[in-house]
């Protein structure tokens, strides 16, 4: 990836000029961020027309929106490319780069994955996406030319996702392969960021994929060899108690938690359920922990942590909006819709 | 209505048979009609359960598909369908219900129905997929049971049709056409014994 070009000589006061270069832009870019009002009057919304006008009047969303057909796929690709240009517009900044890593990895992965799956299923690879990586040089290796220049992450990952797919048998093998990869990027990045919130902010993220990987390994009844697929030494959650996690019997999960210190994400404290909709709770508590660690630092003048909680918020932000808009546009219920939309950034 | 015979022994005779042939015939196709609506009712009721428990089956699994789906980009929704590796397979045979020839469908899953990540996926995509590949299997039984319904139905119509084409036509006209011969018959016995008395009577 794309490392920090900041040098060790370079002065703490520099930094901080070109962060709050960095943040005068997000502060820009914040007043198209929702907040718990404008949500509010989305979910309210009579029907898609309605939470459609709403958004319009949105500063940069409505521009994002204007000319889209409205209907989900639309939308969706209009919201997700409005992301990426942020992220990418954050990322062409010499120290932009890396705050924007963990996303630029995030589409990276997902997109390896799309293609290493395309090409098992052997299915047309699509529309390549231009950007920093070349795909179809990458595209050309999983096809076997082994001599293409890929960068030695995704050859790392492409090599092993189609050895484990092999030795299981299982498409799944190659999506937890690639994750593993990507947490531990994750933790290579909490490694390296100069913000001792940033730090523990990718810890958090890394446990919590993981404790989500394992009690859905558990779900889907896989045995403890597969999940060791995804498992990868972290600060937070050890081997064993990863193991216990999935093997444990549903009321000593509970314990367990509390012994990693995370049972405050677990939704009825003392009460564990291997059920989707229990655990699709857990996974907005998650998401709703991760926003509130980001939250103190907004308004920070200087550092990372607002340029990176700005993206996450925007993130969390598209998530939002594509649960109103396509939950109006297939006339869900609006109980349904609260329930499963995410807190602001901005309270 | 009478038909159109030559009133003599030799039709009589003929057209007796065809009676008893008819009345046995009517007989026997009003049991196969009789079992017939027997096993049509009892597919009907299984099937009214069937598919009263497939819709609600179709309703949790949607349910959980629209709220899995409100968490998914269009390209995670493209990632989780890329590359389907549960199979579907349906044995195709055929049994008798009461002489018709029905449809049987033997369903096996083979294969994982996960193949998408655990961490950027809902969870509620796992109760999709597990309520779907539950409730296909019963879907294609109840177009097994819907089909035989459908055979069933038609034979029972056709069965009907012909068990009232001989009580209401066939056998009431054979009847009406021996009689007919019965009369002509009788009335020329009389004729033929009029005119022997005539003759006999000439002749004294």
């Amino acid at each position: 990836m794309i490392d920090s070009a900041v040098t060790p000589l370079q002065t703490g006061a520099s930094k901080n000029t070109e962060y709050g270069y960095l943040i005068g832009r997000v502060r820009v870019w914040e007043s198209g961020l929702l907040n718990p009002r404008l949500l509010d009057q989305l979910l309210r919304a009579d029907n898609a027309d309605q939470a459609g006008r709403i958004v319009s009047e949105i500063p940069q969303l409505g521009e994002v929106l204007q000319n889209v057909a409205q209907n989900p796929p639309s939308i969706d690709q209009a919201l997700m490319n409005h992301f990426w240009s942020l992220t990418e517009e954050i990322s062409g900044h010499r120290l932009g780069a890396k705050v924007a890593e963990f996303f630029t990895l995030l589409f990276h992965f997902s997109q390896l994955k799309l293609l290493l799956k395309r090409h098992l299923a052997q299915k047309p690879l699509g529309s390549i996406p231009e950007g920093v990586l070349d795909w179809n040089r990458i595209s050309r290796y999983i096809s076997g030319e082994k001599e293409e220049y890929v960068p030695d992450l995704f050859r790392q990952a492409i090599d092993q996702a189609k050895l484990q797919y092999e030795k299981w048998n299982n498409i799944q093998a190659i999506e937890l392969v690639i994750d593993r990869l990507f947490l531990s990027r994750v933790l290579k990045l909490s490694r390296e960021t100069e913000s001792s919130l940033l730090k523990n902010w990718f810890i958090v993220y890394v446990a919590f994929a993981l404790l989500r990987g394992a009690f859905r390994i558990r779900l889907q009844q896989r045995s403890l060899d597969f999940s060791q697929l995804i498992y990868l030494a972290n600060p937070m959650v050890r081997e064993d108690d990863f193991k216990e996690l999935i093997s444990a019997p549903a009321d000593k999960v509970v314990e367990k938690m509390a012994d990693i210190g995370l049972s405050s994400v677990l939704p009825d404290q003392g009460v564990f359920q291997d059920d989707p909709y229990y655990l699709a709770t857990m996974e907005k508590i998650m998401d709703n922990y991760l926003l509130s660690m980001l939250r103190p630092y907004q308004l920070n003048a200087f550092g990372p942590e607002p340029v990176f909680g700005f993206l996450f918020a925007k993130n969390i932000d598209i998530k939002n909006l594509r649960i109103v808009l396509h939950g109006k546009y297939f006339e869900m219920d609006e109980r349904d819709l609260r329930d499963k939309v995410r807190e602001c950034y901005y309270e | 209505m009478r038909l159109n015979v030559n009133p003599n022994r030799m039709e009589l005779m003929k057209l007796k048979g065809r009676l008893a042939m008819a009345k046995r015939g009517h007989k026997l196709l009003k049991d196969k009609l009789e079992a017939l609506i027997q096993d049509f009712v009892r597919i009907v009721r299984e099937n009214k359960d069937l598919r009263r428990e497939i819709e609600a089956e179709i309703i949790k699994a949607f349910q959980a598909q629209n709220k899995a789906s409100l968490m998914l980009s269009e390209k995670d929704k493209e990632l989780i369908t890329v590359f389907p590796q549960q199979k579907l397979v349906v044995e195709v045979g055929t049994r008798h219900i009461t002489g018709v020839q029905v449809p049987e469908f033997e369903v096996r899953i083979e294969g994982d129905p996960y193949t998408y990540s655990l961490i950027n996926t809902p969870s509620e995509i796992d109760q999709a997929f597990g309520s779907f590949f539950q409730v296909l299997p019963r879907i294609i039984q109840l177009a097994e049971a819907e089909k035989t319904i459908e055979l069933l139905a038609v034979e029972i119509e056709k069965t009907r049709r012909r068990v009232n084409a001989l009580e209401y036509i066939l056998i009431p006209s054979l009847e009406e056409t021996i009689k007919y011969i019965n009369l002509k018959l009788d009335e020329l016995a009389r004729s033929s014994i009029v005119g022997i008395m005539r003759i006999k009577g000439s002749l004294k």
